[in-house]
């Protein structure tokens, strides 16, 4: 497997705006879960994933993530399970994951056993989106004994001094929310996201990567103007419903018109 | 306070980062006001005049001749709207009003926080936006139209168990979609700093009172604990007195008796959860204990021995109601009826002075008791 540094220092190097996608781990149950990861690893469809952790409390997240948690969690999902599954599919894969998840799974397990088999398994890096900057150093730290980096989110309520500070501990990029609000698809992004963006990209130490709402080829190709990268989470999973040959269609056919819209001017 | 916004190791602000530029604006503005002469007076004169403070101390014959010593009600229930929560209310819709805020967004389990919000809010002229669980909604309906006819709207919470956690979830995130605009009015000391604060300094009144009222120091405080907000306003003016303190859970939602060290709603404290995280669904006949986790201040007075916390099971809750109508002629809540049972079937010594906070009246709880007693009461 692919570390998720070396991936985003290769995507700034050549100047490709990187991708990435959301899924719910164990989601819609863990075999079908891996057969996707494999399947988007073997297809290329992104740069790098991220994996959610359900959880029964999700506040930052709109009703399609909601969802899939809490069919995750019926299907019998867990932290460790999550984790096991993708020790199981480290050598088949090389795509670099991130492990996403609210901090209460992590207490309820134990911070060092948690990071140390998330590293073991794979991941390079965390997203815990209750945990903003400088609430809890401690584990920033202990992930990073384990080797696993910490991505910090940012806000369009953040002014410059606050992204500074926050970029100057996100790695290996800062991760924008795109606007206020739960994920999920929004028809419209708010006006002021590009200057927000660019404001931040001006600013930070790390590439900034931006996600939250981003729900068509056209929004993505848009932000990718200002920002190093695009996550795509709710648009992305809505997707995966029903038959598994459809949905497999289906995302490759997203995938890759997301990648044609963010690689136009890229040579 | 070690850190501010903690409580020994508890507390703080584990929210998206979209809240913490509204968190700081408000701590901050929260501060100031705190201080300041005019907002003090304002509020004062509303608690007293609107709300009806103080609440009397009421010396209760019947349950000192029970339990064999000196038992005193403070009795919340008479607020107006009927419970502690208006005064929370109060002190924090002078908050929004004060920061310019367009709206009023409130979570609720019982009813009483969701109607003192409304409440606050049609006086201060506010548009107000209630949140509750439609397991809540069908309980608790007398509240739901208090809360219409005060022109809050509704807005019902399907999700998971649909009670007081639910409300809160759908709240914080429709905040969190408009912070700049929406004022959310917490009413419980849970949630990220500055609320447990600020909800405590608002609820301390409560306390401040009794040291006022009684001629003697007491030996004992007792309140109930959901969130756990009546308790602390009793508890706090209280903290560094020579006397014992209990918070009494509902036996099928005791996060402090039962729970554990996790996050939930933006505060580190004591949760209900299973072992891989999940936060636990609770069972209790008062909709306002009938939540998983419990404010930080109290995870602090817990593990630093400064208050000791029990449990009361619904059928003993629902006894301590019976008891309390039939011989104080008092409908008590049956969030505070947890309390009394407690006091009921504890052991006193005759030198015992205990103070119950009777966080609320119970009318709103008639349908659930009906319910509970297979119609007629």
């Amino acid at each position: 497997m692919k570390r998720l540094e070396d991936k985003v220092a290769e995507l700034s190097s050549s100047g490709r705006t990187g991708l990435s996608f959301f899924l719910t781990g164990g989601y819609p149950s863990m075999e079908s879960f891996k057969e996707l990861v494999k399947y988007i690893d073997k297809n290329s469809l992104a740069d790098f994933l991220e994996i959610g952790i359900p959880f029964s409390d999700p506040l930052a997240d709109g009703p399609v993530i909601q969802k899939t948690s809490l069919d995750a969690i019926r299907e019998g999902a867990t932290l460790p399970g999550i984790i096991r599954a993708v020790g199981e599919m480290k050598d088949e894969i090389d795509i670099p994951l991130v492990l996403m998840s609210y901090i209460n799974p992590f207490y309820a397990l134990g911070l060092e056993r948690v990071f140390r088999d998330a590293a073991e398994a794979g991941f390079s890096a965390l997203i815990i989106p209750d945990m903003p900057f400088g609430e809890d150093p401690a584990i920033e730290k202990a992930a990073m004994s384990h080797g696993l980096d910490t991505i910090y989110l940012a806000a369009p309520s953040c002014n410059e001094n606050r992204i500074k500070k926050i970029s100057s501990r996100s790695r290996p990029f800062l991760y924008y929310v795109s606007s206020y609000g739960v994920t999920g698809a929004r028809k419209k992004l708010p006006r002021k996201l590009s200057s927000g963006l660019q404001g931040a990209v001006k600013v930070s130490d790390v590439p900034v990567y931006c996600g939250f709402g981003i729900s068509t080829p056209q929004q993505a190709a848009d932000i990718a103007e200002y920002a190093d990268g695009i996550i795509i989470g709710s648009a992305f999973l809505k997707k995966i419903d029903g038959d598994k040959s459809s949905y497999f269609k289906e995302i490759r056919k997203f995938a890759i018109s997301v990648r044609k819209e963010i690689d136009k001017g890229y040579t | 306070m070690k850190k501010r916004g903690y409580y020994g190791a508890f507390g703080g602000r584990y929210v998206p980062e979209t809240l913490m530029g509204a968190l700081n604006e408000l701590t901050r503005e929260y501060n100031r006001l705190k201080r300041e002469r005019e907002f003090k007076e304002r509020l004062k004169k509303l608690l007293e005049d609107y709300a009806g403070r103080p609440t009397p101390l009421y010396f209760s014959e019947k349950i000192s001749g029970l339990c064999g010593c000196s038992v005193y009600l403070k009795r919340e229930d008479l607020c107006h709207t009927g419970a502690h929560k208006i005064n929370n209310a109060l002190g924090q819709a002078l908050v929004a009003l004060k920061l310019g805020k367009k709206e009023i967004i409130a979570e609720t389990g019982a009813g009483q926080h969701g109607v003192a919000a409304a409440t606050a809010a049609a006086l201060l002229g506010i548009d107000c936006r209630v949140f509750m669980g439609s397991k809540d909604m069908e309980r608790q309906s007398e509240n739901v139209s208090r809360m219409e006819l005060l022109g809050a709207r509704i807005h019902p919470v399907e999700e998971g168990s649909a009670t007081l956690k639910e409300a809160v979830n759908a709240a914080v995130r429709c905040w969190s979609g408009n912070p700049e605009d929406i004022y959310y009015l917490l009413g419980s000391c849970v949630g990220p700093h500055p609320y447990p604060m600020m909800v405590r300094d608002f609820q301390s009144v409560i306390g401040k009172e009794v040291k006022m009222q009684l001629k003697k120091t007491p030996t004992h405080l007792v309140a109930c604990v959901g969130g756990g907000s009546n308790s602390i306003g009793l508890f706090y003016p209280f903290f560094k007195d020579k006397i014992k303190m209990t918070g009494v859970e509902a036996a099928g939602a005791a996060s402090l008796v039962n729970g554990n060290v996790g996050v939930l709603h933006g505060a580190k404290s004591y949760i209900l959860y299973d072992r891989d995280g999940q936060v636990r669904n609770t069972h209790s006949i008062a909709p306002g204990l009938d939540y998983s986790a419990v404010g930080p201040e109290h995870a602090f007075y817990k593990t630093s021995g400064r208050a000791e916390y029990r449990k009361a099971e619904d059928s003993q809750a629902l006894k301590a109601f019976d008891w309390m109508i039939r011989n104080e002629g008092i409908i008590p809540a049956l969030e505070s009826a947890h309390a009394i049972a407690w006091v009921m079937e504890n052991k006193w010594k005759r030198d015992d002075v205990v103070v119950i906070c009777l966080s609320g009246r119970g009318e709103k709880d008639l349908p659930i008791v009906r319910k509970m007693k297979g119609c007629g009461l």
